[in-house]
């Protein structure tokens, strides 16, 4: 195709108006004419070179004829002549021949006066009587007596010598005749010529002597020295100047013609066209659904009638199209800008908006803000609740938001539970307000139709460009990224600005060497390594069991796990992370590397707890569930997103067999009422509980608590014990396990040994 | 019908007749000098019937158109008719001769002639011969028969006959007559251009100049009166080359005379068969 188009492209002719072709055939057509035209003429000559050859022939052979004509006439004059009495009176008798010579041989009228000379002459041949003025000649050859021309004086002289001839006087023949003399006469025959033949081809009075001077010329030698002009060929002429006439009348047909062809293709053919284009190109440059200019002339070529309306109805056609298509394309827009479910603007509608302002602001002091809506523990809802009341959560908290921004203030849904807003000309102060507004908007939501019994939060994040700082837009984004995950944070407010303070925690998040570390381990188990904690029961002072710790390694360098984490929560890989974990201690339990008759503790993060697969993840422990113990380690903010689903789960597993730690207990704000409806077989008190054993006032709530907890048949863990002393207090106070430096630190499955 | 048809093919035949057998005469030559021949026309009629010497006028020659109509219609009625030409002085002469051709004959050497003419007729038949002559014709007859009687001739006729004296007509004068005698007394015989009857010029030497110049009206008297055979004289009455009142008074001398109104000297015309008629009466004439 693309061949094609280039063959297309390479033939391309030179573009020219319908004028110009019918100029350039006008112009062709005139050229082929004339070269018809000159070649015809060419043809003419030709044959007129040819007649007048053929009248030069033509010409030559009259004049040939005139001449034999002309001396076998002065031949018969002659022999005539010489049949004269006198003239046999003076060869008889000569003796008066001067006499008669004088008067009477040409003086008696019996030769015409072009007989300039006369001589009789003996039968010897001799003349009878020599004048000196006579160019005859003294003696004739009688034998040879065939007439001839003499050129004299540029004139032609004709000499005839005829003999004189008498009747023999015999009985047997009266008609014998005798030579008794001879008669020579020289006469000119110029004149005469004209007279004796009427010239067809010759022009008579051009006829000339090529000659001066000349002895004895043979008749027929003559014309070989003679000049003649050949008359004009009346027919030729008449017909030359009648085809000069008919090219001159083709011509004008041809001139008017090509006018008329002119005029009509201009008329009927380029105007139209011409109208045409000029209508397609008001097209062209006018908006798509403006009406179209009117083609209301009346074309007389029906073809190009019918393009006309043809391309009327079509551009007609064509207009509703685009009417039609503008509809959809502004629904199209809508739908690949707005999110169907909530109507918000979504995400590419937000990374338009937001690189037009990236333009508009990148040079700006206006303060811009930018405010990141997380909606917390949304996936545990989803999964506990369904999606049908997921999406009505998200519809219902993006129509708090919308309600609470200003007018041209809009909401973007840029993920699955998260919202956006831009608010230009906004100090932060007011953007916070915007923020907590939209905070308590959501709160106050309702969710009693979807059966939601925890209460639902956002956490939000908000960035601002300061104007004493400036801040390029782009890393707006980023910065209430970061506000919103340190907005997550259990503790945490759930409106957090950006600040340098929370910037450190990007530093995890946006560390492209931790992330393809975790991605790697999550997607191939590599540079996983669990360690492994003891847990002391503290009835015997022996290990009951190892708590599985992540270690993720770089070059053998340990990674910090609370990085490992934040980028974890943040990327919400917690179940992936689980998962791959889970792989590994069963290895490390298939190995045999876990001592016997001791335990695992397996930290389950709150988002694999309410995963409705983790039950099967988790059967890969079940062939060890006999020889070793195995408790699940559950934060209780995991719990508190998704409680039913996570006691369902919690049971199913404590059916199979696990034993169930609530971890990390006192560090939130779980109340004891969840501890008392949550599963759980063991209760580990966080750190910060039992760091606060040293004060007296809290070791009596935490004494009171562990042992309430350890009324109701829950066993407890204490983290973080790192002397006797605690240790012993924890004894004290009904721990049955103990967790700590004391006992020894996470160390790899070699070290157990 | 029948009648008219071959009335018409009666006619044919003899227009066809006619045309066949043309009357024509018999070219004859006659050695009259040395070096000369003359020509005649000899038409051959009737052996029984009279021979006929017809002798044309002055310089002309028997082709003549009054002499040829003469002879041809004689000869049809049977006669035998010579026409013979003189020579004036030309071999086989042909035509008229011109006044300005140069004249060497004379009145004797034409009567020489027609004396040789009259004996081939003597020879031819020895019957009756009768001389016409015209014009000086019948001059050059009356001179001969003067000087050659003859017993075969038996008529003499002369038509249309003129004389060398001098008159309105002639061109010859006293001057040229006497300087021609002067000439001749000189013995002169060199060419000169004379005048004579009807020429201006008449180049001759004088003595053939004078022959004819005294052929006057008193000498053909004389001429005449020593003919001893019927004399008949025709003239046309107007005829202005002969002297009328000449002629009549030769009615006294023996001549019969005939005029014939209207005609001119040649007789032409509806003459030619007065000509013809009279002159066959004369012939008839006992």
């Amino acid at each position: 195709m693309k061949n094609n188009t280039n063959k297309i492209n390479k033939f391309n002719l030179k573009k020219m108006s319908i004028k110009s072709y019918a100029l350039s055939f006008i112009f062709f057509y005139i050229l082929v004419f004339s070269i018809s035209s000159f070649f015809a003429f060419i043809d003419i000559l030709k044959l007129n070179d040819e007649i007048i050859e053929t009248n030069r022939s033509s010409g030559k052979a009259e004049l040939i004829e005139a001449i034999n004509q002309l001396v076998n006439n002065h031949e018969i004059m002659v022999k005539e002549f010489s049949t004269w009495d006198e003239v046999r009176q003076q060869i008889d008798t000569p003796e008066h021949y001067p006499y008669w010579q004088t008067h009477r041989l040409l003086k008696a009228g019996k030769l015409p006066d072009a007989f300039i000379e006369a001589s009789l002459y003996e039968k010897s041949g001799k003349i009878l009587n020599k004048i000196s003025t006579s160019t005859l000649p003294e003696n004739i050859d009688t034998n040879k007596t065939n007439s001839y021309f003499n050129i004299i004086n540029n004139t032609i002289q004709l000499v005839i010598i005829s003999p004189v001839l008498k009747s023999k006087i015999s009985k047997t023949s009266e008609n014998a005749h005798s030579i008794v003399g001879y008669v020579a006469t020289k006469s000119t025959i110029f004149s005469q010529l004209k007279r004796v033949k009427q010239f067809n081809h010759i022009v008579a009075d051009s006829i000339k002597l090529e000659i001066h001077k000349k002895n004895h010329i043979e008749v027929e030698q003559l014309i070989n020295f003679l000049t003649f002009n050949i008359k004009e060929n009346t027919e030729i002429i008449i017909i030359s100047s009648q085809i000069q006439q008919i090219l001159l009348k083709n011509t004008l047909v041809l001139i008017t013609f090509a006018l008329m062809f002119y005029f009509l293709i201009s008329y009927f053919l380029s105007r139209p066209l011409h109208q045409m284009s000029a209508y397609i190109d008001t097209l062209e440059n006018q908006a798509e659904l403006q009406p179209g200019p009117d083609l209301d002339l009346q074309f007389h070529i029906h073809e190009l009638e019918k393009v006309k309306l043809s391309l009327r109805d079509y551009q007609k056609k064509l207009q509703t199209v685009y009417s039609n298509l503008d509809e959809k394309n502004q629904e199209l827009w809508n739908m690949a800008h707005h999110d169907a479910l909530t109507g918000a603007l979504n995400r590419r509608a937000f990374e338009e908006h937001w690189a037009n302002i990236a333009t508009l602001f990148s040079d700006s002091r206006c303060p811009v803000s930018l405010i990141l809506f997380d909606i917390n523990q949304f996936k545990s809802i989803n999964d506990s609740y369904g999606h049908p009341v997921g999406d009505e959560v998200l519809k219902k908290i993006a129509s708090a938001i919308q309600r609470v921004l200003r007018q041209g203030e809009k909401i973007y849904r840029i993920g699955g539970d998260e919202f956006s807003t831009i608010l230009y000309n906004c100090k932060p102060e007011e953007a916070i307000r915007i923020a907590s507004r939209c905070q308590t908007a959501i709160s106050e939501i309702s969710f009693t139709d979807e059966n939601i019994k925890e209460p639902i939060r956002a956490s939000i994040g908000v960035a601002h460009n300061d104007a004493h700082k400036p801040t390029s837009t782009s890393d707006l984004l980023w910065q209430a990224d970061i506000a919103v995950y340190s907005a997550k944070k259990p503790g945490q407010s759930h409106i957090v600005t950006y600040s340098e303070k929370i910037k450190s925690i990007s530093s995890t998040i946006l560390s492209t060497k931790i992330n393809n570390l975790v991605f790697d381990a999550i997607e191939t188990g590599n540079n996983i390594h669990m360690f492994y904690q003891p847990i002391i029961n503290l009835m015997n002072d022996k290990t009951d069991y190892y708590e599985a710790l992540l270690r993720i390694k770089d070059n053998g360098e340990i990674i910090a796990p609370g990085k490992i984490f934040q980028l974890i929560e943040a990327k919400k890989l917690d179940y992936e992370l689980d998962k791959v974990i889970f792989k590994q201690i069963a290895n490390d339990l298939q190995q045999g590397n876990i001592p016997d008759k001791t335990g695992v503790s397996i930290n389950v993060s709150g988002p694999s707890i309410i995963h409705p697969e983790i039950i099967e993840q988790l059967s890969i422990f079940s062939p060890y569930l006999k020889e070793y113990k195995i408790v699940l380690e559950i934060t209780e903010t995991s719990l508190i997103t998704n409680i039913d689903q996570a006691t369902e789960n919690i049971n199913k597993l404590k059916q199979i067999g696990f034993l169930i730690a609530l971890d990390d207990f006192g560090s939130g704000y779980s109340s004891i009422s969840y501890l008392s409806t949550m599963p759980v077989d063991i209760v580990k008190f966080d750190i910060s509980l039992i760091r606060q054993l040293e004060d007296d006032k809290q070791f009596s709530i935490i004494h009171h608590l562990a042992n309430m907890i350890g009324e109701t048949g829950h066993l407890l863990v204490a983290e973080g014990i790192e002397t006797k002393e605690l240790k012993d207090k924890i004894k004290h106070l009904g721990f049955n396990y103990a967790q700590g430096y004391l006992y020894g630190r996470p160390s790899p499955l070699t070290k157990l040994q | 019908m029948f009648s008219s048809t071959i009335k018409i093919i009666s006619l044919l035949f003899l227009l066809l007749s006619i045309f066949i057998n043309p009357v024509s005469g018999e070219p004859v030559n006659l050695k009259v000098s040395n070096n000369i021949t003359a020509v005649a026309e000899f038409y051959p009629g009737d052996k029984n019937k009279p021979y006929i010497l017809i002798l044309h006028g002055f310089l002309l020659n028997h082709n003549f158109p009054t002499i040829r109509r003469l002879a041809e219609s004689l000869n049809q009625s049977g006669y035998n008719v010579l026409t013979p030409s003189l020579s004036l002085g030309i071999s086989q002469r042909k035509k008229s001769l011109a006044c300005e051709a140069i004249h060497t004959h004379s009145a004797e050497k034409d009567i020489q002639e027609i004396a040789l003419w009259t004996k081939w007729l003597q020879k031819k038949s020895a019957k009756d011969i009768i001389l016409i002559g015209h014009s000086v014709g019948a001059i050059h007859l009356a001179y001969y028969l003067s000087q050659h009687p003859s017993s075969t001739v038996k008529k003499i006729i002369f038509i249309a006959m003129p004389n060398f004296n001098y008159s309105s007509f002639s061109k010859q004068t006293s001057e040229s007559q006497n300087k021609a005698e002067q000439l001749f007394a000189n013995n002169d015989f060199t060419l000169h251009n004379f005048k004579l009857a009807y020429c201006e010029q008449y180049p001759s030497n004088a003595e053939n100049y004078l022959s004819y110049l005294h052929l006057t009206k008193e000498n053909i008297h004389q001429f005449i009166n020593k003919i001893s055979v019927p004399q008949f004289l025709i003239k046309g009455s107007t005829d202005k080359r002969i002297d009328h009142q000449w002629i009549d008074k030769l009615a006294h001398h023996n001549i019969n005379v005939i005029n014939v109104d209207s005609a001119n000297h040649f007789f032409d015309y509806e003459h030619e068969f007065d000509l013809l008629d009279i002159t066959e009466d004369i012939l008839n004439e006992k």
